[in-house]
C-alpha cells in the first residue's frame, strides 16, 4: 500500500493480504535502521489467520520516501498521524527495538489509538555506545556489519537459517544498506537521546503483561 | 558482522550440527517431500510464512546447506542450487525478460550459453546483441530501453578475454538493469563479482566449485543489491505474481525479491532441481576449495614457466602474462590468481594439435574444465573438427589451439607428460613433414 503522509510517499506492507481498517489491525512498528521487511514471515502470518497487518517504513525507511524523523517522540506523533490517516480505530502494536520505544510513546501520548501492545528485544531506554553511533556516520556499513554480528547467534553467524537457501546475516545486511543514507545513524542517535521510558511506561494502564523469554541458541543460560 | 574467512565458511556456512542425531557431516536428505506437523503448518509453509520444507523440487535440507554455503561464499542473499550451470542461466532468464525483451551478452561465452541466447530464446521472443565482453562501451552502446540484463563472465571462455566487472557495473547502475555474470572459471575464491559491483552470480558448479568432476550442478546467487522498483523494467517482481497469491515479491521479499521468483517459477514450474547426493558431492569439493584454488594457481605458474618460450609452443595465452590484453584488468580484480585454464598454439598446426592430445598419458582428453585431474582438449581435431580453419577463426579459435586446464597433480609431474607429448608431437609432425615432402 502506497499513501501520502505529511507530503511524503509512506509505502506500507499488507502481508500480501488486501487491508481492512474496520477488522482487527495489527500494527508492527519497525526497529533503527530496518523496514516492513523485518517482520517479513510475521505479517504474513498473522494476515493469513483473520488480522489486519499494517507494517508502514516510517520515512526514509525501506520503500517509504522522505528524511528519517530524529527523536522517538516525533516517530510516536508519525506513527498516530499514520494510524488516523488510514481511518484505524484502535490498533494493537507489535514493535522491535527502536520500535518499542515508540510504542511506549505512542501508547503514553494517545492510549486511545492503542488496544495492546507486544514488545520485541526492547527496553525501557536504548542507550547507544558512542562509537556506534560515530561508526553509523562515517562508515555505515560497518555499524550494520557490527549490528548483524550482535543481533546475530551462532546459527546466523555460520548463514544457517531456516528459510531454505537464505543467509539471514546478508539479507538482513542489505535490508539496511536498502534505506536512504545517514537513516541507521538519525535512529541510532534518537534512541540514545530517548528518555522518557520509564515515565510513558508508569502512564500506560496496564491490566494484563506476559513475558517470554527465549534465549539464543547456544547462549550461556 | 561476524567475519569468518572464506576458508571457514567453505567448511561451515549453512550448517548446524544436525540437531537429532549430531551427524558432523551434512546429511543426505534423500526424500523427496516432507510431512507436515497439521493442515495448520502446511498452509505456513505454502504461504511462505515460516520456514521449512514442502518438496525437493522447491528445497531439500541438503541442497539448503549447499545453497547457504554458496550465499556466504559469493556475498549474496540467497542462492538456488540447480540441476546444471545451464538451467541456473535459463531460470534467471525467466525471471527478469518476457517476450519483446532483450539481452546483452558477452560475445566470448561457452557455446551452449550462446545457443541458448541466440537460438532458443529468439524463438519466445527474446533477442540478444553479442558484445565483446573486455569493451565497457560497446556493452553500453548495445543496451537498448527494452534490454533487461547485462550478461557476461569475468574470464572468457574460451578466449579469457577479462571483462572490467566494475566498469561494467557503473553502466548497467546508469541503466537500471542488472549485471549478471557467470563466475564459473573464477570461483569466489578468485574474485567475488557482487563486491565489484554484480547484482547476479551464476555458476557451473560441476567445475572448480565442485572440483572433482564427480557432480553436475549450477547456481544462481542473488545480490540482494539491486533495487528492482526503481524503474517498471521488471515486473515479474513488481506487479502481483501469479504464483503467490497475487504477492508482489519486491514489496514482501525486498533484497531476496529475484531468488524468490526463481524458487516460485523456475523451479516449481520448470524444475531444474539439483539431488541432494549431488549437492552433497559438492559441498565436500566447497569444503577444500581454498586448499584446491591455491594448488591450482601454482601448478598453472609452473606449466606457464615451462610453456612459454618452448620451441614447439607458438604462443600461449592466461591474464597473467603482460602480452595478455586483459593482464592489467585481470591482476587488479584477481590478485591471488588468474584462473587455471591455459590456452596454447603448438607449432605443426592441427596435425599437431592431434598428434600431442593423442601423446600425453597423464592429462585427460576430454570436454571439461576445473577437474582436480589435469584436462587437455584440442578443439581444431575434436568439438570444431569440422568447421574450416577460417570458420573457427570466426568463432575465435585457431586449429593449432591447445586448452588446458590445470590440474592438482604433482606440477613436475604435469611438466613431463607435457614434455613427453610434445617431443611425440614433434617428431610425428617432422615424419609427416618428410612424408609429404613438405
Amino acid at each position: 500500500m502506497r499513501l501520502t503522509l505529511n507530503n511524503t510517499e509512506i509505502f506500507a506492507s499488507t502481508g500480501g493480504r488486501d487491508f481492512d481498517p474496520s477488522g482487527p489491525v495489527v500494527l508492527f512498528v519497525h526497529g533503527s535502521g530496518q523496514s516492513h521487511l523485518g517482520f517479513m514471515l510475521q505479517h504474513r502470518f498473522f494476515a493469513n489467520r483473520g488480522f489486519q497487518c499494517i507494517t508502514p517504513d516510517m520515512p526514509g525507511h525501506g520503500l517509504s520516501k522522505g528524511e528519517a524523523l530524529t527523536t522517538i517522540e516525533a516517530m510516536a506523533d508519525w506513527y498516530a498521524h499514520f494510524i488516523q490517516a488510514l481511518g484505524i480505530t484502535q490498533a494493537t502494536l507489535v514493535g522491535h527495538s527502536m520500535g518499542g520505544l515508540i510504542e511506549l510513546e505512542l501508547a503514553s501520548r494517545y492510549p486511545d489509538l492503542v488496544a495492546k501492545a507486544a514488545f520485541i528485544s526492547t527496553a525501557l531506554a536504548i542507550p547507544v555506545n558512542d562509537a556506534l553511533i560515530d561508526l553509523a556516520a562515517t562508515k555505515e556499513g560497518a555499524a550494520i556489519g557490527a549490528m548483524m554480528d550482535w543481533g546475530h547467534g551462532s546459527a546466523g553467524h555460520i548463514h544457517d537459517h531456516t528459510m531454505p537457501g537464505t543467509s539471514h546475516m546478508l539479507y538482513g545486511s542489505r535490508l539496511m544498506a536498502g534505506n536512504a543514507p545517514g537513516t541507521l545513524h538519525k535512529d541510532l542517535v534518537a534512541c540514545n537521546a530517548y528518555a522518557n521510558g520509564p515515565a510513558a511506561a508508569q502512564s500506560i494502564y496496564l491490566r494484563h503483561l506476559d513475558c517470554g523469554l527465549r534465549p539464543r541458541p547456544n547462549d550461556a543460560p | 558482522m561476524a567475519d569468518y574467512k572464506f576458508d571457514t565458511l567453505s567448511l561451515h556456512a549453512g550448517q548446524s550440527p544436525d540437531a537429532r542425531f549430531g551427524s558432523r557431516a551434512v546429511p543426505i536428505h534423500q526424500t523427496t517431500s516432507y510431512v507436515f506437523d497439521s493442515t495448520e503448518h502446511a498452509a505456513a509453509l505454502f504461504n511462505m510464512e515460516v520456514g521449512g520444507h514442502i518438496y525437493s523440487r522447491l528445497t531439500n535440507p541438503t541442497v539448503a546447506v549447499l545453497e547457504q554455503r554458496l550465499a556466504a561464499l559469493d556475498g549474496g542473499v540467497a542462492a538456488i542450487a540447480t540441476a546444471s550451470g545451464m538451467s541456473a542461466l535459463f531460470v534467471t532468464v525467466l525471471a527478469l525478460c518476457s517476450a519483446g525483451d532483450h539481452i546483452v551478452s558477452s560475445s566470448q561465452m561457452y557455446g551452449a550459453n550462446i545457443n541458448l541466447f541466440e537460438h532458443t530464446l529468439k524463438r519466445y521472443g527474446i533477442e540478444t546483441s553479442f558484445v565483446a565482453p573486455n569493451d565497457p562501451q560497446a556493452i553500453a552502446g548495445a543496451i537498448r530501453p527494452n534490454t533487461k540484463m547485462v550478461f557476461g563472465e569475468v574470464i572468457g571462455n574460451p578466449g579469457m578475454d577479462i571483462m572490467d566487472v566494475p566498469a561494467v557495473a557503473k553502466i548497467t547502475q546508469a541503466a537500471g538493469i542488472p549485471l549478471i555474470i557467470d563466475a564459473t572459471f573464477n570461483t569466489p575464491w578468485m574474485v567475488k563479482p557482487i563486491e565489484l559491483g554484480a547484482n547476479v552470480v551464476i555458476h557451473s558448479l560441476t567445475k572448480w566449485m565442485g572440483g572433482h568432476g564427480i557432480a553436475l550442478g549450477g547456481a544462481v546467487i542473488d545480490g540482494g543489491n539491486f533495487n528492482w522498483g526503481q524503474n517498471d523494467k521488471f515486473p515479474m517482481l513488481t506487479t502481483p505474481h501469479f504464483g503467490y497469491q497475487g504477492a508482489v515479491l519486491w514489496e514482501e521479499f525486498g533484497p531476496a525479491a529475484l531468488s524468490v521468483r526463481i524458487r516460485t517459477e523456475g523451479m516449481m514450474n520448470v524444475g531444474p532441481c539439483m539431488s541432494p547426493q549431488n549437492a552433497f558431492y559438492i559441498l565436500q569439493g566447497l569444503e577444500t576449495l581454498g586448499l584446491r584454488m591455491e594448488k591450482h594457481m601454482s601448478n598453472t605458474a609452473a606449466l606457464l614457466e615451462f610453456l612459454v618460450g618452448h620451441e614447439q609452443i607458438s604462443w600461449v595465452k592466461h591474464p597473467s602474462l603482460p602480452d595478455h590484453p586483459g593482464h592489467d584488468t585481470a591482476m587488479r580484480l584477481m590478485p591471488k590468481g588468474q584462473g587455471s585454464i591455459i590456452a596454447c598454439g603448438i607449432k605443426g598446426g592441427r596435425d599437431a594439435g592431434r598428434a600431442f592430445i593423442e601423446s600425453v598419458q597423464l592429462a585427460s582428453h576430454l570436454a571439461n574444465v576445473g577437474d582436480a585431474k589435469t584436462l587437455v582438449i584440442h578443439p581444431g581435431s575434436t568439438t570444431h573438427s569440422h568447421l574450416t580453419s577460417e570458420a573457427m577463426a570466426s568463432a575465435g579459435l585457431t586449429d593449432d589451439l591447445i586448452r588446458i586446464s590445470v590440474g592438482l597433480e604433482d606440477q613436475k609431474d604435469i611438466i613431463d607428460d607435457f614434455k613427453q607429448a610434445l617431443r611425440t608431437a614433434g617428431k610425428l609432425t617432422a615424419a609427416k613433414a618428410k612424408g609429404t615432402g613438405a
